[in-house]
């Protein structure tokens, strides 16, 4: 694993006109190392990503640095797969390598690779509204892999989807990681989705600060979900996450 | 269009177009197999007419649809033009247009200019206001999307707004077409010789009425020439819309 930055981020704060959104975080993320986000709803997890793919409304007012040590390329993936109806399936993918003006020949061969690779051979023409979510989902990811990315942001990537096809594409996730040199940043809800895909694990609060961030020592374990350690690792962030939320409710003393 | 629905239409129209010949039994209404026999004898005319008035018809949908799509997406993209230009359109729809024909003759001739602005002047309100409903509800997360692809401006009209109005556009068209043949039909009973519109009212004035009715038939075929037009490019331009 190298061990080099690829941006810095800094005492970053972000404010909204009726609200804060995060307070002071700061994190240095590595060259193909892998993080997770969790925290309460509206804690900033989604700003925080956003913050980091340079994609912050105009309306928010930024505080702190993040730095990228070098031209970055960054792809994102949405909750809501972000896929354009009115394209097919592989005009989708073939899109960020359009807007890139890379060769033709070159990239419809990687996007041919990736949708192969991806079970999607066979919906090249097809539409988003035709697909199943799993589906719309792989095709998601294809596009944010086909631009070989330095660093993967995922905004709840698999939130609506069935448990098995989840853990499928988790496992996509997770085989494409180890495969490449990116770095990737995954916002999840699930305290599972957590462990298994993030070496570091960032734990936000409530109001928006850095409460805890830990080092996940199970991550990129084979079999993962039939190991003890990784169900110890789950119970302790748990454990982390109602410690927070009893210090917030907790009545004074 | 299905072929079956379309002309199961036309029969019916026929046997109640005949049966009201049989009732009103005057000359002024002839039957459909006269008006029928006028249109193969005058064939050649009758298309010739039509095609004056589906230039007409065509060159004003081609500038309405590119000026009033460019005022629209701009005014929903700029919150300072949408505040200039929304009072102005508001105000000026309501007003009807054919009142502008007079003004119109005087200012651009008695040829076709004047028939043709006074077309795109009945659908350029109808598509400003369409486009600039529909592109205000793309919803942000495609802006989103195409920003964290690298995208530049240009690269959200072509790829996000413009194709994310299209379906919008057509049915405005659709709207829009058969007013637009109306007032057309209008605007051919002045300073012209050529048009449907001009030679239904001829036919009239010179008491032809089986040439009148084969006017009408023909303002009738064009209309739904204009439409099948009309969803034959939605269907090329908008394949992702699921049909029926």
């Amino acid at each position: 694993m190298k061990s080099d930055l690829v941006m810095v981020v800094k005492d970053l704060s972000v404010h909204y006109p009726n609200r804060s959104a995060l307070h002071k975080i700061s994190l240095d993320i590595r060259a193909n190392d892998a993080y997770t986000v969790l925290g309460p709803s509206g804690c900033g997890k989604t700003t925080l990503l956003y913050a980091i793919a340079d994609l912050l409304s105009p309306k928010a007012t930024v505080e702190g640095s993040r730095i990228a040590t070098r031209p970055l390329k960054k792809s994102l993936v949405l909750q809501d797969y972000g896929l354009f109806p009115w394209k097919s399936v592989l005009q989708n993918v073939l899109l960020p390598i359009e807007l890139e003006s890379l060769k033709v020949e070159n990239a419809r061969e990687r996007a041919m690779f990736m949708l192969k690779h991806l079970k999607l051979e066979a919906h090249l023409e097809d539409f988003p509204s035709t697909l199943s979510g799993g589906q719309k989902q792989r095709v998601a990811l294809a596009r944010s892999w086909v631009v070989e990315p330095d660093l993967l942001l995922m905004d709840e990537p698999f939130s609506s989807l069935d448990a098995l096809t989840r853990e499928q594409l988790q496992e996509d996730v997770l085989s494409m990681f180890n495969q490449s040199k990116m770095s990737m940043i995954t916002v999840t809800h699930s305290i599972e989705e957590a462990v298994l895909l993030g070496r570091h694990i960032l734990i936000l609060s409530d109001e928006g600060t850095l409460s805890h961030v830990l080092l996940n020592p199970t991550f990129n374990m084979a079999f993962a979900r039939e190991n003890e350690a990784y169900y110890e690792q789950c119970i302790e962030i748990r454990k982390l996450l109602k410690e927070d939320q009893y210090e917030k409710t907790a009545p004074p003393l | 269009m299905k072929k079956q629905p379309l002309l199961y239409s036309l029969v019916l129209i026929l046997i109640l177009w005949q049966i009201s010949t049989w009732i009103v039994h005057k000359n002024f209404l002839p039957s459909p197999a006269l008006t029928g026999q006028y249109m193969v004898i005058h064939f050649s005319l009758l298309i010739k007419h039509m095609s004056v008035s589906l230039y007409r018809i065509l060159v004003a949908i081609v500038i309405t649809v590119i000026l009033g799509s460019t005022v629209g997406i701009l005014t929903a993209r700029s919150e300072v033009l949408d505040r200039v230009v929304t009072p102005l359109l508001y105000t000026l729809y309501p007003v009807p247009k054919i009142a502008f024909l007079p003004l119109l003759m005087l200012l651009l001739g008695l040829g076709d200019a004047s028939k043709i602005t006074l077309v795109a002047l009945i659908l350029f309100f109808q598509i400003v206001i369409s486009v600039r409903d529909s592109v205000k509800a793309i919803h942000p997360s495609y802006f989103i999307a195409i920003k964290s692809l690298g995208a530049k401006s240009s690269h959200i009209y072509r790829h996000v707004i413009v194709p994310a109005i299209l379906p919008a556009l057509f049915t405005s068209l659709r709207i829009s077409v058969g007013t637009s043949i109306s007032v057309l039909f209008f605007a051919e009973n002045f300073a012209t010789q050529y048009g449907i519109g001009f030679f239904i009212m001829d036919s009239w004035l010179k008491l032809d009425y089986a040439a009148m009715f084969a006017g009408i038939v023909t303002i009738s075929f064009m209309g739904s020439a204009l439409f099948g037009l009309l969803d034959w490019t939605e269907s090329k331009l908008c394949r992702w819309v699921p049909k029926g």
